[in-house]
């Protein structure tokens, strides 16, 4: 397994890279139509094929994996930090305020995500940070719950009891003892919701509203490739094969 | 030995003889049907008039040259110079429901109509005329403000203004005449199950008196999604399917099994440019997002080479021919100057169709304006969506059509006039409204075609539209179908059809 | 005690979905410009605007406006689509059918397909077999559905023919005819899924043989998988129950994607058109039916927990 975790980590950080480095890599436009080209295989001249209209596919995956990885990573921020707060609390004063967060925590978890991401990017516009905005709401009730659980579990510990009788203020309990007991629980989740941002952003450009064009998305880049599934199939295949080899190597990075 | 001979005979003599059972012919429409009564509907489109095509007549059609043939009403002749026309109706002709259709009936109709209390949008496009009276039991006199050249093509041609419903029916308040239509077609309505399908059944004994063919029944099933209709038709879930997608039509006759309609016909399809929005009042902008597309890349690209580009309202398969025209063409360079010469950065929004088709149009086309230094915004938004939008002004780019018709004066009054409701584009030039006006009233036939090469040249100059393709409507069906499918406005004709299921 | 859990539960069921329901509603303030406009178009006069904004207490406080749709609602009234004026409770009954035949198709399909993994997995735990499993639900679990089912299209339908690419056959035209139509649909749905259901149970059988009595069922001498299917598999059952039910969200919003990419005449496309279409009424009336199939599913999987599980009564379940 650790020979795995490796390539998966150098699957990732070359993407990251990749992505990051974009706009200065020798790469062809992601945007320039070439009706004479268009939809052919994997070549010399285009090293992934191109698209429906032309566009070099190798370049549209790079430029794609920026929108993927600003919401595999920017989302779950955005989760942690809120939702993780307020499991925190939820979990160590429990009571009235435990009762509070569950309710809200259920009505997010009720409210069916994909939907709620429709709505949201119908009435505010399909922007890259909009995107962002919504996932990372979407991910707050999740991490919410994860980090209540994980909460639950140690403030039962002695050494915890012992510190809150002895008077010690809770911000110094929360600080150096829970969170460094929760944190590889909550680390691992971290990736799991990282791998969900991926296929969920995917999702919304599959249906037409994530980021916007010229801007390229995987999960566009597969909606547009749907007409060409039979002629043309690497259209769709391609940018799935870029999700299929960034979620699996989350997942694999995550396996003990 | 010779009994079984005979009974080997008689079958052959069956066989070829042809079709005798009766079948239900399948038909694969792109949108969901809003309705049939016209002040409900508002405006029908292709889909919803493709099924009315069957359900309702109208009083004249015309033919390939314009002439008037008749159909519900035997006649339709000016009087008084012009100032009005005379319909004589058909007798023995009943609707569906057993009411009688008559003079009546008619002038129910177009009151309804043009009666204010009904807010009809049909009354711009009605605008000439000013009342329809009954002047004898099979006899209608049509009242004008002046000569209306164009009032025929209005009669002739599906749309809200012309299937004639039952008024009995319609006025009725137990029945729902918009789900349930009841007209005077060769097929009545049967049935509708909601997003699904419509069933329609063969008249008998129809006052046209053509041959029943051996389909009884018509379903006309709606397939929004284009990959699944052309699937539909290759598996044989529908018998023919209505098309504009051309690498289907491509696939369809590389696999050779196929019959393959085409029509290219008239009108345009185009983009309409809001000239009230900040940049695009400047003629300097329309100028070079009209340069920067190579319309000729565009169309060979969007329709397979099956769709030629258009540059002005009518068409190659419209009955005006200008030739010559003054449209911009394909000059990059052009657009750049025009644009540094308008000096300021330019950036626009473009509304479009939420569909396949129209996000590939959105991308090409946002490509080009790039190309010239325009950096354009793409707001995808369903058709319903992006109609509302347009009608209220809300749009910078929008989408248009001129429709596939015999007569271009209703489209080109609807857009352009300063008077109109459907004058979208915000566009108000006294010279184009006379233009307009003189052409439609105009009776002589190159004059009036004098007359709308002029406004063509107006518009290519003024530019609140930017071309794209023209009209082409395809069909394609199971090699079974046999008959002639009209397409005339992209509206398949059920009645010549027949269903030859030996082969 | 295990009636005021349940209660408990229930109540806080029913705040969610009145939260779910006050939130829907409270999108609707986001959109711009008047909405009475937008219903009734720019022609209507000012007495006919006057009246709508009455009719759906447009002016009033978010609180009373959603209280009259609740109104409306419970009686069965949840307005009319802003597309075409039909009622959005007679638009959603239309397409609910198919939706939620889809998802009982997929749940079922992923629930047998993890079941026989599983048991074969641990029948043979360790061995190269559970490998292969373990393996291939890692592979499945990093393919997203749309991209699975656009697989399922390439290969069975457009290469091997045995299924219809796209578009959907009503069950008046056959049995298999239907079933087949929605078999790559609900497929993809399923191994999307299962492989999170195969973990699941794998990890709790593993844990249940473990246990005690199973050893000495072992010892009596009983068959194997005798023991695995009747005395491991109950108890393993608990955390797979818990999960299926807090997946119906899931399950939901997948089968959006899938019934776009198929071509199906269900909820989760009406769903995305009515979005684009800003159709409010529509919207809402979904989110509604969305919600009540969540909350319902829920208590269902807390109904079948309690049945399956006599001595859990009591006991809060484990979240």
């Amino acid at each position: 397994m650790s020979m795995f975790r490796y390539l998966a980590l150098i699957w990732l950080v070359s993407l990251a890279f990749l992505a990051v480095s974009a706009p200065w890599l020798p790469l062809a436009s992601f945007e320039k139509i070439d009706f004479i080209n268009e939809a052919q295989f994997p070549n010399e001249s285009s090293w992934l094929g191109t698209d429906g209209m032309g566009r070099d596919m190798l370049s549209r995956v790079v430029h794609g994996a920026q929108v993927s990885l600003a919401v595999a990573i920017a989302s779950p921020l955005i989760g942690l930090l809120v939702g993780g707060g307020l499991g925190l609390l939820a979990g160590y004063y429990r009571g009235w305020l435990e009762q509070l967060a569950l309710v809200i925590m259920d009505t997010m978890l009720a409210f069916p995500a994909l939907i709620f991401a429709l709505l949201a990017v119908t009435y505010l516009g399909s922007s890259l940070l909009n995107v962002i905005l919504v996932m990372g709401v979407l991910s707050i009730p999740v991490f919410a719950r994860i980090v209540r659980g994980q909460v639950l579990l140690i403030v039962n510990l002695e050494y915890v009891t012992a510190a809150k009788s002895l008077g010690v203020h809770p911000g110094q309990i929360l600080i150096r003892h829970v969170i460094p007991n929760i944190f590889p629980a909550v680390a691992s989740f971290f990736l799991t919701v990282m791998a969900t941002m991926v296929v969920a952003e995917g999702a919304l450009g599959f249906l037409g509203l994530s980021v916007p064009p010229p801007q390229p998305s995987w999960g566009s880049m597969i909606a547009e490739g749907r007409e060409y599934l039979e002629e043309a199939p690497h259209i769709s295949v391609i940018p799935s094969i870029a999700i299929f080899f960034t979620l699996l190597s989350l997942n694999l990075i995550k396996e003990k | 030995m010779a009994l079984l001979n005979k009974f080997f005979l008689l079958l052959f003599a069956l066989s070829v003889s042809g079709p005798l059972q009766a079948e239900t012919l399948k038909i694969g429409i792109e949108s969901e049907v809003k309705g049939f009564d016209p002040i409900k509907a508002r405006v029908m489109g292709v889909s919803t008039l493709t099924v009315a095509h069957a359900l309702f007549d109208t009083l004249i059609t015309l033919d390939e040259k314009g002439e008037i043939v008749p159909a519900l009403a035997t006649s339709l002749k000016p009087v008084n110079g012009g100032a009005a026309w005379v319909a004589t109706l058909r007798k023995d002709v009943s609707f569906h429901d057993g009411a009688p259709f008559n003079a009546e009936a008619v002038v129910f109709h177009f009151e309804r109509l043009l009666n204010p209390a009904n807010k009809c949008p049909c009354r711009g496009v009605l605008r000439v005329l000013k009342s329809v009276e009954v002047v004898g039991d099979y006899s209608v006199k049509f009242n004008l403000e002046r000569t209306w050249a164009a009032l025929p093509a209005l009669l002739a041609e599906p749309s809200v203004v012309s299937l004639i419903g039952s008024p009995a029916v319609i006025s009725s308040s137990d029945h729902d005449y918009h789900r349930h239509p009841v007209g005077t077609g060769p097929f009545r309505f049967k049935s509708w199950e909601a997003g699904h399908r419509i069933i329609v059944e063969r008249v008998n004994n129809h006052w046209s008196g053509i041959p029943v063919s051996n389909v009884d029944q018509v379903e006309y099933h709606v397939l929004p999604d284009q990959q699944t209709r052309f699937a539909a038709v290759r598996s044989g879930v529908v018998d023919l399917v209505w098309t504009m997608d051309a690498p289907s039509v491509v696939k369809a006759r590389k696999q050779g099994r196929f019959r393959v309609v085409e029509r290219t016909g008239a009108g345009a399809r185009l983009l309409i440019l809001n000239l009230k929005s900040e940049h695009l009042s400047d003629a300097r902008v329309r100028r070079a997002l009209a340069c920067a597309v190579d319309l000729d890349a565009y169309a060979q690209h969007l329709y397979k080479g099956l769709t030629p580009k258009a540059t002005d309202p009518f068409g190659s398969g419209g009955l005006i021919q200008c030739g010559d025209d003054d449209y911009p063409a394909y000059d990059l360079e052009k657009a750049k100057a025009l644009l540094k010469d308008y000096g300021k950065p330019v950036n626009l929004t473009f509304t479009h169709t939420a569909t396949p088709r129209g996000r590939k149009t959105a991308q090409i086309l946002q490509y080009y304006w790039g190309q010239a230094g325009i950096d354009v915004i793409l707001e995808p938004v369903s058709q319903g969506a992006l109609i509302s939008k347009m009608l209220k002004r809300d749009y910078e780019i929008g989408a248009w059509r001129f429709r596939d018709s015999r007569d271009p004066d209703a489209d080109l009054f609807a857009l352009f006039h300063s008077k109109s409701p459907f004058n979208v584009v915000s566009y108000s030039s006294p010279e184009l409204d006379g233009l307009i006006q003189q052409a439609g009233a105009e009776q002589d036939k190159e004059a009036r075609q004098r007359y709308y090469c002029q406004i063509a040249d107006k518009i290519a100059h003024d530019l609140p539209l930017l071309y794209l393709a023209q009209n082409s409507y395809f069909v394609i069906a199971r090699p079974e179908v046999l008959g002639d499918m009209g397409l005339l406005g992209g509206l398949i004709d059920v009645r010549n059809l027949s269903l030859e299921k030996n082969k | 005690m295990m009636w005021s859990s349940w209660a408990q539960r229930a109540l806080r069921l029913t705040v969610v979905l009145f939260l779910v329901l006050l939130l829907t509603q409270a999108m609707t303030l986001l959109v711009p410009g008047d909405l009475a406009v937008m219903i009734l178009g720019e022609n209507a006069s000012q007495d006919e605007l006057a009246q709508l904004r009455e009719e759906l207490a447009l002016d009033q406080p978010l609180l009373h406006r959603f209280l009259k749709w609740l109104g409306a609602a419970v009686r069965g009234d949840l307005g009319v689509s802003l597309q075409n004026g039909q009622p959005v409770a007679q638009l959603i009954a239309d397409r609910f059918f198919v939706s939620f035949e889809l998802m009982l198709y997929a749940l079922g399909l992923a629930l047998i397909l993890a079941l026989l993994a599983s048991l074969l997995a641990v029948s043979r735990v360790g061995t190269w077999l559970d490998r292969i499993c373990t393996v291939i639900a890692l592979g499945l679990i990093s393919i997203p559905s749309f991209s699975l089912g656009l697989f399922l299209i390439l290969f069975f339908a457009l290469m091997l023919g045995w299924f219809p690419a796209t578009g959907y056959r009503l069950w008046s035209e056959g049995v298999v005819v239907h079933l087949s139509s929605l078999f790559l649909p609900a497929l993809a749905l399923a191994l999307v899924e299962a492989p999170v259901y195969f973990r699941i149970l794998r990890t709790d059988m593993v844990e249940t043989l473990k246990r005690p009595f199973v050893m000495t069922a072992k010892a009596k001498g009983l068959p194997k998988w005798g023991v695995l299917t009747r005395h491991v598999l109950r108890p393993s059952l608990v955390t797979l129950i818990t999960v299926v039910g807090l997946n119906v969200g899931h399950l939901i919003g997948g089968a959006v994607i899938i019934e776009t990419l198929f071509a199906l005449p269900g909820m989760g496309r009406l769903l995305v058109e009515a979005v684009y279409a800003k159709d409010l009424f529509l919207v809402q009336g979904l989110v509604l039916v969305v919600a009540l199939v969540y909350i319902i599913a829920n208590m269902l999987v807390d109904a079948l927990y309690l049945v399956l599980y006599p001595q859990a009564r009591g006991m809060e379940r484990q979240r």
